[in-house]
């Protein structure tokens, strides 16, 4: 995780210098015949992006003149903010004096933002922002990285939410096949892995679960268990007070049975450079969708008359 | 790919042009019998015949429409769109317009679109061609050019989905060209 980020940060200086020596060259060359088409091409402030299938725009990501000195390169100026943020929706956040709001997260699929070394800082995330510019009636409309300021961070929250995978899982029972009125039966899932799922990074933000415990639902009009596969004091295990052959649910060999189902509860957290947050109105749990098996459940006397 | 008459097209219409030949010969031999099914399928081959040329004259005039808005020259930009695609994908247009103008970005020159493929079912469909941006070149207003990137500068797909809208033909959402297309 920290790695990669150093590898960034050290590409982007790399990148800063490379723009600072072209940047120096570039006068030199100025006389040349061929600068016109020349300049444009190496700098770095016009990237191509997809805005749609098939659909590409030129966008000039570099900070306009009156952002000098804040942020343009991650740093912050600290000195409070320079726009006016009272006129929604645009109370956001300021770019530079321009009062802006942001699509949060971002329209843009990841992998179709601009290269890495355009990035700013780690926590930068590319997507469409809005603003007034002071004493300007059109709006500002510009593709741009930006870092998420932080009543943003729930809707980054729930992307990265989104991003979590469940495992996919199946259910057996024991006694295998067939259990009985009054027996114990014990519900096995497998395919869970070691319990925890990270999810990729939305923006700055990365969730991770963590397996809480498992509910199973039985199917006979009893309650929903929670209860851990893995462990013998909470395993998961059900008593059956009824035989099944009048469920419409078969198994493979076609006997009757309960259509037990269980999921997966996951506790989830949420980490911003390796930090853990609390991101308000964002769940904290998530929930696999539900896998099941039939359970077919005889009498152990009927069993020995039919045979 | 410098005509604008695909191959598949072509056989298509050679196809239906047969099928219309057929249809009227035997239209001639057995002019008393009513109940011949032939001029209805002639009818439903035409009425097809006629979207897709009706569609391809629309996508044509929508890239026209695309460049003139890229240009700079366009006082309304929408207006360009009028008739010619969805609401959708005129604001898509637009925006990417105007943002170019608030950049001080226009775009000189035009697309060369070949490989124009049309397919209707009933009263959707959708239109996909090849598009070579090469010389389509973005230019600030100080007069230099950005070099348009590599991926434009060779064909590439554009799909866009075609939707029916009150007897005429309008440009829908751009679609994934995926693998299914090769320029």
């Amino acid at each position: 995780m920290l790695t990669p980020r150093r590898v960034s940060q050290v590409l982007t200086a790399v990148a800063v210098l490379l723009v600072g020596l072209l940047g120096g060259i570039a006068p030199g060359q100025a006389a040349g015949v061929r600068t016109a088409a020349v300049d444009p091409a190496n700098d770095p402030c016009y990237v191509l992006i997809q805005v749609s299938p098939g659909v590409f725009e030129y966008v000039n990501i570099c900070p306009d003149p009156d952002e000098e000195g804040d942020g343009g390169d991650g740093g912050g100026g600290g000195n409070g903010p320079r726009c006016d943020l009272t006129e929604e929706p645009y109370d956001e956040f300021c770019l530079g004096t321009k009062a802006c709001r942001a699509d949060i997260p971002s329209p843009l699929p990841e992998d179709q933002w601009p290269a890495e070394e355009t990035r700013p800082g780690p926590d930068h995330i590319f997507t469409f922002v809005q603003c007034r510019v002071p004493g300007q009636e059109e709006l500002y409309a510009r593709w741009r990285w930006i870092e998420p300021y932080e009543d943003a961070l729930p809707g980054l929250g729930w992307q990265a939410l989104g991003r979590l995978q469940t495992p996919a899982f199946t259910m057996s029972f024991q006694p295998a096949g067939l259990t009985y009125v009054g027996a114990e039966t014990r519900f096995m899932l497998d395919g869970l892995g070691d319990g925890e799922i990270i999810g990729s990074v939305a923006g700055p933000l990365q969730a991770t679960g963590t397996l809480s415990h498992v509910e199973i639902d039985p199917a006979d009009g009893s309650d929903v268990i929670d209860c851990d596969p893995d462990l013998r004091s909470r395993a998961c295990q059900h008593v059956y007070l009824e035989m099944s052959h009048e469920q419409t649910a078969e198994d493979f060999d076609g006997r009757p049975g309960f259509a037990a189902q269980a999921r997966l509860v996951y506790d989830v957290t949420f980490t911003m450079g390796g930090v853990e947050l609390v991101l308000p109105g964002v769940p904290d749990t998530l929930e696999s969708p539900w896998n099941g098996t039939v359970v077919p459940v005889g009498e152990i006397q009927a069993l020995v008359r039919t045979r | 790919m410098n005509g604008s008459f695909p191959r598949t097209g072509w056989r298509f219409t050679v196809g239906l042009v047969s099928i219309a030949v057929v249809a009227a010969c035997s239209g001639d031999d057995d002019t008393g019998d009513p109940a011949s099914p032939t001029p209805t399928a002639t009818v439903t081959q035409d009425a097809a015949a006629q979207a897709e040329e009706q569609i391809r004259t629309v996508f044509d005039d929508f890239i026209v429409a695309v460049v003139e808005a890229q240009s700079g020259r366009a006082d309304d930009l929408a207006g360009l769109f009028e008739g010619l695609a969805t609401d959708e994908t005129t604001e898509l247009n637009v925006g990417i317009a105007s943002r170019y103008a608030d950049q001080g970005i226009v775009r000189v020159g035009e697309p060369v679109i070949s490989d124009v493929n049309v397919q209707v079912v009933d009263r959707s469909g959708v239109v996909s061609a090849c598009m070579d941006e090469s010389g389509w070149a973005p230019q600030l207003t100080t007069g230099e050019t950005i070099p348009p990137a590599e991926e434009l500068s060779t064909p590439h797909p554009v799909v866009y989905e075609v939707v029916e809208s009150g007897g005429s033909w309008l440009i829908g959402d751009p679609i994934e060209p995926g693998g299914t297309i090769t320029c």
